[in-house]
């Protein structure tokens, strides 16, 4: 018992932790609506602009305290506001989280190419003598450690205050519930969401000064660690009441350490369930915990009257020009497939073979992002799913190679079905934060296990042989993956031409009113499941056949966010714009470190650095999926078909002009603007 | 024990799961070799053998008459801020002081400004195809990367290729040569820890791992060591834990237990994170045990860190560079590092014996050397010990299995130096015979 | 023998009682309405009938079946069409797409393989079924064009034509003439006659235009305060002096 009593309160410094970001995340919801899932990543750029600071120059604590939180804190939170979310205020709850995660990918880079890459070892927190310890009995905690639970305390007795009592927190609330709403009564929404964002931002800069010393070095990783954790306890709040979310950090900190005390330390059920705690607990949080209920069902009562999209390019296209894509598209893959045969060097073979891998796996994200409007960040778990399971099944049982990686497919689609199955009572964000907590436990959990993995050194997973076609080959294993790909694209573009694609369209249009001619949401959500986690898992199978072995670091669940961002960004609808995203996934680092801008910085030199500059691109691009979400693909076709059709107008318009001025071309017509030169 | 290096790379190469998207570079290490110095100082009168002098002309990839061309790979820009990019720091010393020689069979080694290759993206695969396809070099020196998935690529093209061995993928192929060879196998167990807590009056021991295969492996082998020859030492593993998340960053409860359990030597299968938790955590809680860090010896953590770890012990298996008198390998490590402004450290040190190790195979191999004449020429070699750096590498067996003889050297931490411990005149290293029935009274002490 | 049968349905919000013992019944083939000012609760028993809230007491049957615990889309394939008072139109939709993609519903003819194997394009008699709708509602004209490009009424005729092609015993309409001006709530009123007439289609409409409920309907329930005031037919309802004093005012 006095056990028990020792290990619980020995959660309580860790349990702040995780209820100081906890209550950072739900304010951001509360006043944003956002969930921001880049929380981690404005804490590590204060955290890394406080080490610059007060360790590399040796700045006063104040200084460099004023600088990096006070300062940077709401000014970071005052640009995003103006720069993107400000914009995003009524648009569709996808669009911000997808805003955000391209955030989350952008920002940590950006800030690396000015913090460095040396090791930024031993952080010092915002205590004057970090070295001093306090203790009371058995206890004891360190300077930084008393200071963290401290302003703990304040952040959550000030929220508690703003929201229950101050006129601020009732316009915040306001604004998130209805934007709309709130500037018929005269409520400056603009100005409020300004605040909100440079007071959550603040609250960002203030948790990575305080959470930096936690950790041997200051690095991105890290905190947003810690901010998985925390969304748990967000959850336990239902992302709303700032004390039950206190409480919900509090008391996972003491679950952790509780678990830590009792399970036995060496069992398999302890490996896994311990690491998995929070994951675990944010799962079945999302599950069954009722303050989560019927969130977000709740619709602003005057959403949906923003403008629908603009008709798909396809559309405004004519007959003519349609025929001639078409031509263009069997010539661009027919020249391809030579190329491929006859012109590659075994470099080029390798990227354009991933490229067509990825393709496959990114069609994954058409059907549910695009197709079924939902959000997963577990498609890299899918992936691996599909990977190992090919890997184990053909090294256990001797199966062909190629039929396994359809069974491997199977198994991730059953996989993907049943988790789709309890995520069926959540919507949208809930659901993403679900995919979120089984990639991790998928990590964490089932990577570790030889059953999975075989260990650190993966499953052996071989080219397939198919009669007298050795797929070892590197072009007959091109053409295999571009085969592959022909048939995934086409099941896709077939469901979502069919039935189910259909009944996805409604209900991405009005899931009441889909339900009120009879279409099963819930079937439907399965389906689109269990079909994305099965193309994932195939592009899965294919991937670490061409490697020639699935490893546990090649399907890590930070790629599932990246691939989310970069499909999105080119455009979720369509099988061209999946496929683009896969090219591109290799392609574009390979063409960046082809421009050679030497008069930039070497850091900055795409020639040098071109990964990076990747990455960033990538995730600055996720941004303009607010304002196009279409997709950046799908708006430059569309807008180039415009141009044709307006060049053809004024082209038509000029003929009938030369028959009517039958004495000859007008000059002035001739040169007439918009016209063809 | 030998096989414990590299379980903290290992580890960081898991995190490459938070950060696949790699993060912007530093530009320190690819400044690339600075091979000015025109003093032509003979420095270790090894590689101004005079064979070194005959030239043959050879038809190999990325040789011409004047130079003899080689690519590197290395995670330059990680999320970790693992300094990966000095592997190259020691690859330009190493070729510095033997072009500065005249060279080898009157041909300058060069590792080209574009030939450095970052796989940062998780990209490893597609940048040793870039190198195998694009650069075409007569070897691949100074591999350093989170994860090594390119591997098998050079099996196939057997290409003689040396680097930092973190990864199980080094047991690949005949061509592939970690610095201090190819095996990694975290469940052996070893004397050297038994001994370590004989020799420290401790009975009492804790073990702490991550849920992840390595490091659990690793955990394994601490305690069959223990089981093994704990009693000769009278000491036993009192508390033991490998259920640890990666990224943990509170360790109060596991220390709690720990002094419950009188624990008085601490051995850890962590990465500088969870080991820094770890000493801050015994600290507030007043267990002074000391820590054994197996991979501790960074001058950087023990710079920011050193009272946190002081009385600790870290093991290497190359001779520290504080053990007097110095061998010749690690005097010509540090003067042309200094000369080449590169960093002092394990990665850069991992490159240095990468391009002794060509360099061994190159002379093995002769005038009319090839890239299958170096990697069998090299794979016949049975001491390579890189001029008295390393306790001697037999290739005869080092892709696959341990040596007959497990060496480490140990060192203290003491007022935030590396203080070599259990060392003999002349000796760093302490050996065990690899399967010893029972705890010696005395290690072996070798050169 | 009444289709739909409301007993006693009750209904709290945090403590607050929204419906309190509601009963109610509509016969096969009749038009029945049902009015009361803002906050009696006649979208709450709508969404109680409908299953979008659960009542916490009281029976709802529907044609002699227990509705209780059926998910919408149960009740939408019983024969319980609906339509909305906030317009719920499938954004990116054409007009005939919308009657389509219900009437594959009605059918329950969705399974996967169908679509792999291309063998879910509308038939011809799907196409058909639409056509007639189309017709019935007048909407041939705009029947390819994407519903946002039409009129407020336009919207509630397709959304109404979408209720009809799942061929319901029972429709709910709310607030049909929301929004409408004068012509269209007369077209509107046109066509629900008609839909009575010649599909034997019993509705049930909440409705706020008194010029609409006298016209169409045949009786009609009044609420007040989660309560039932009144209810009988029509012209007497309205002629009724506690109703006209709790809701119709003096403007009628």
């Amino acid at each position: 018992m006095t056990d028990l009593v020792s290990y619980a309160i020995r959660g309580v410094p860790i349990g702040c932790v995780f209820a100081l970001m906890a209550v950072g995340v739900v304010l951001t919801y509360k006043t944003s609506g956002v969930f921001n899932l880049a929380f981690g990543a404005q804490a590590f750029v204060s955290a890394a602009v406080y080490y610059e600071t007060r360790v590399r120059h040796d700045w006063p604590i104040w200084l460099a305290f004023l600088v990096a939180v006070v300062a940077l804190g709401p000014a970071i939170g005052y640009v995003l506001d103006r720069a993107l979310f400000r914009h995003l205020r009524t648009a569709p709850p996808i669009a911000r989280l997808v805003t955000s995660l391209g955030l989350l990918v952008a920002i940590p880079q950006m800030v690396q190419i000015w913090f460095g890459n040396s090791p930024a070892y031993n952080p010092l927190g915002i205590a004057p003598d970090p070295g001093r310890i306090f203790r009371w009995g058995e206890y004891a905690l360190d300077a930084n450690q008393v200071a963290t639970i401290l302003v703990t305390l304040l952040v959550v007795a000030a929220l508690t205050v703003l929201f229950r009592f101050s006129a601020l927190g009732l316009r915040m609330r306001a604004v998130v519930e209805s934007p709309r709403m709130s500037e018929l009564t005269a409520i400056n929404a603009d100005r409020v969401g300004s605040s909100a964002w440079m007071m959550s931002s603040f609250l960002a800069g203030l948790s990575g000064v305080l959470l930096a010393p936690l950790f041997a070095q200051v690095e991105a990783n890290a905190f947003f660690t810690l901010l998985v954790a925390a969304v748990a306890a967000a959850a336990f709040g239902g992302l709303s009441s700032i004390p039950l979310t206190f409480a919900g950090g509090l008391a996972l900190g003491v679950l952790q350490q509780v678990l830590a005390g009792y399970l036995p330390s060496d069992s398999v059920v302890s490996q896994g369930l311990r690491p998995a705690l929070p994951f675990l607990v944010l799962f079945l949080l999302l599950l069954f915990w009722p303050p989560l209920r019927g969130i977000g069902r709740a619709a602003d009562p005057l959403a949906g009257v923003d403008p629908p999209p603009p008709a798909p390019a396809a559309t405004v296209r004519s007959s003519g020009m349609t025929t001639m894509t078409r031509v263009l598209a069997v010539a661009t893959v027919a020249g391809f497939v030579l190329a491929a045969l006859f012109w590659f060097d075994a470099f080029w073979l390798l990227l354009f073979t991933k490229g067509l891998i990825f393709g496959v796996i990114f069609l994954s994200i058409t059907v549910l992002t695009g197709m079924g409007g939902q959000v997963s960040l577990s498609q890299a778990a899918f992936a691996g799913v599909g990977a190992f399971a090919t890997g184990q099944l053909v090294e256990n049982f001797g199966l062909p190679v190629l039929p396994t990686m359809f069974l491997g497919a199977l198994v991730a689609a059953v996989v993907g079905a049943v988790l789709a199955i309890p995520a069926l009572r959540l919507d949208g964000l809930y659901l993403t934060l679900a995919t979120l907590a089984f990639a991790l436990m998928w990590e964490n959990v089932l990577v570790p296990q030889t059953w999975v993995s075989s260990g650190p050194l993966g499953v052996d997973v071989p080219r397939p042989l198919v009669g007298p076609v050795d797929f070892t080959d590197d072009r007959a294993f091109l053409l295999l993956c571009l085969v592959v790909l022909a048939l995934v694209g086409l099941l896709v573009l077939l469901v979502k031409r069919g039935t189910t694609g259909r009944y996805l369209d409604a209900l991405r249009g009005s899931e009441l009113a889909a339900a009120s001619i009879g279409v099963d949401r819930t079937r439907a959500r399965i389906t689109t499941f269990a079909l994305s986690a099965g193309i994932a898992g195939l592009g899965g199978g294919l991937l670490a056949s061409q490697v020639g072995r699935a490893t546990p670091t090649d399907y890590v669940f930070f790629l599932g966010l990246f691939w989310v961002v970069m499909v999105v960004t080119l455009g979720d609808r369509s099988v061209q714009a999946a496929i683009t995203a896969g090219m591109s996934f290799l392609l574009v680092p390979e063409l960046l470190s082809r421009i050679d801008l030497g008069f930039l910085p070497e850091i900055l030199n795409p020639a040098d650095n071109p990964a990076a500059i990747a990455s960033i691109l990538f995730g600055l691009g996720a941004l303009t999926y607010a304002k196009h979400p279409e997709g950046i693909l799908e708006l430059q076709t569309r807008r180039s078909i415009e141009r044709v059709n307006t060049w053809g107008a004024a082209l038509a318009r000029r003929r009938s002009a030369t028959v009517d001025a039958s004495d000859g071309p007008d000059p002035a017509v001739a040169n007439g603007p918009g016209g063809p030169r | 024990m030998r096989r414990r290096r590299g379980l903290v790379p290992a580890l960081l190469a898991l995190s490459v799961l938070a950060a696949a998207c790699g993060n912007a570079g530093d530009d320190e290490g690819a400044s690339g070799s600075t091979d000015d110095s025109t003093s032509a100082t003979v420095a270790g009168g090894e590689v101004s053998d005079a064979r070194d002098g005959e030239f043959v002309e050879v038809d190999q990839p990325g040789v011409t008459d004047d130079t003899i061309t080689v690519s590197g790979v290395a995670s330059v820009t990680n999320p970790l801020g693992a300094p990966y990019v000095q592997v190259w720091d020691g690859v330009d010393a190493y070729f510095a002081m033997v072009n500065d020689a005249g060279g080898i069979y009157q041909r300058e080694l060069v590792l080209p400004e574009d030939h450095r290759h970052d796989d940062q993206f998780a990209q490893n695969q597609t940048e040793v195809q870039r190198i195998i396809t694009r650069d075409d070099p007569f070897a691949v020196v100074g591999v350093a990367t989170l994860n090594f998935a390119g591997a098998d690529l050079l099996v196939d093209e057997n290409i003689p290729t040396f680097g930092w061995n973190i990864q199980q993928e080094w047991q690949n192929g005949p061509n592939l040569f970690g610095e201090k060879g190819s095996y990694l196998d975290f469940t052996g167990g070893g004397p050297l820890l038994p001994f370590l807590a004989r020799e420290l009056g401790a009975h009492k021991v804790a073990v702490l791992a991550y849920n992840v295969p390595q490091s659990s492996d690793c955990l394994t082998g601490i305690e069959n060591s223990f089981a093994e020859y704990g009693d000769d030492a009278d000491a036993e593993i009192a508390f033991s834990d490998s259920s640890l998340a990666y990224g943990t960053s509170d360790l109060s409860v596991q220390v709690q237990q720990m002094r419950d359990a009188d624990v008085d030597l601490v051995t850890t299968c962590m990465d500088t994170n969870g080991v820094t938790t770890l000493a801050r955590e015994m600290r507030r809680q007043q267990l002074d045990a000391p820590q054994y860090l197996p991979n501790g010896y960074d001058y950087d953590l023990i710079a920011d860190f050193g009272d946190l770890f002081e009385g600790s012990y870290v093991l290497t298996q190359f001779a520290p560079f504080e053990f007097e008198p110095q061998p010749a390998g690690i005097q010509d490590y540090l003067e042309w590092i200094d000369r080449t402004g590169g960093t002092v450290g394990e990665l850069s040190l991992a490159g240095w014996l990468s391009a002794a190790q060509l360099v061994t195979g190159l002379r093995a191999a002769g005038p009319d050397f090839s890239r299958a004449a170096v990697v069998d020429g090299l794979n016949a070699v049975t001491d390579f010990d890189g001029d008295g750096i390393l306790p001697g590498t037999d290739w005869t067996i080092a892709h696959d299995s341990d040596p007959d003889r497990l060496c480490d050297a140990v060192s203290q931490v003491r007022d935030g130096e590396f203080v070599p411990q259990f060392t003999a005149e002349g000796r760093p290293f302490i050996c065990f015979e690899n399967g010893a029935p029972s705890l010696p009274d005395e290690p072996i002490h070798q050169a | 023998m009444s289709l739909l049968r409301a007993e006693e349905v009750s209904k709290r919000f945090s403590g607050l009682s929204a419906l309190d013992a509601v009963s109610l019944t509509v016969a096969p083939g009749e038009i029945v309405g049902l009015i009361g000012p803002n906050g009696a609760g006649k979208t709450t028993l709508f969404n109680c009938l409908y299953g979008v809230l659960a009542p916490d007491g009281g029976r709802i049957t529907f044609d002699g079946r227990d509705l209780a615990g059926l998910a919408v889309h149960r009740r939408a394939r019983l024969g319980i069409g609906r339509t909305f008072q906030r317009i719920e139109l499938f954004a990116g939709m054409t007009v005939r797409d919308h009657l389509l993609v219900a009437e594959r519903a009605r059918r329950g003819d969705g399974a996967l393989w169908k679509d792999l194997c291309n063998r879910s394009r509308p038939t011809s008699d799907e196409r058909a079924r639409a056509d007639a709708t189309l017709g019935l509602l007048g909407l041939d004209d705009v029947a390819d064009r994407p519903v946002e490009s039409l009129s407020l009424g336009r919207g509630r005729l397709v959304e109404l034509g979408r209720a009809l092609m799942i061929e319901p015993r029972l429709l709910l309409l709310d607030e049909p003439s929301s929004g409408l001006d004068h012509r269209e709530t007369d077209e509107m009123a046109d066509v629900l006659d008609v839909v009575r007439r010649e599909r034997g289609t019993a509705i049930l409409l909440v409705e706020h235009d008194v010029a609409m409920v006298r016209r169409v309907t045949s009786r009609l329930y009044v609420l007040d305060f989660g309560q039932l005031i009144a209810d009988g037919p029509t012209a007497e309802v309205v002629a009724d002096a506690r109703v006209r004093q709790a809701y119709l005012g003096d403007t009628v």
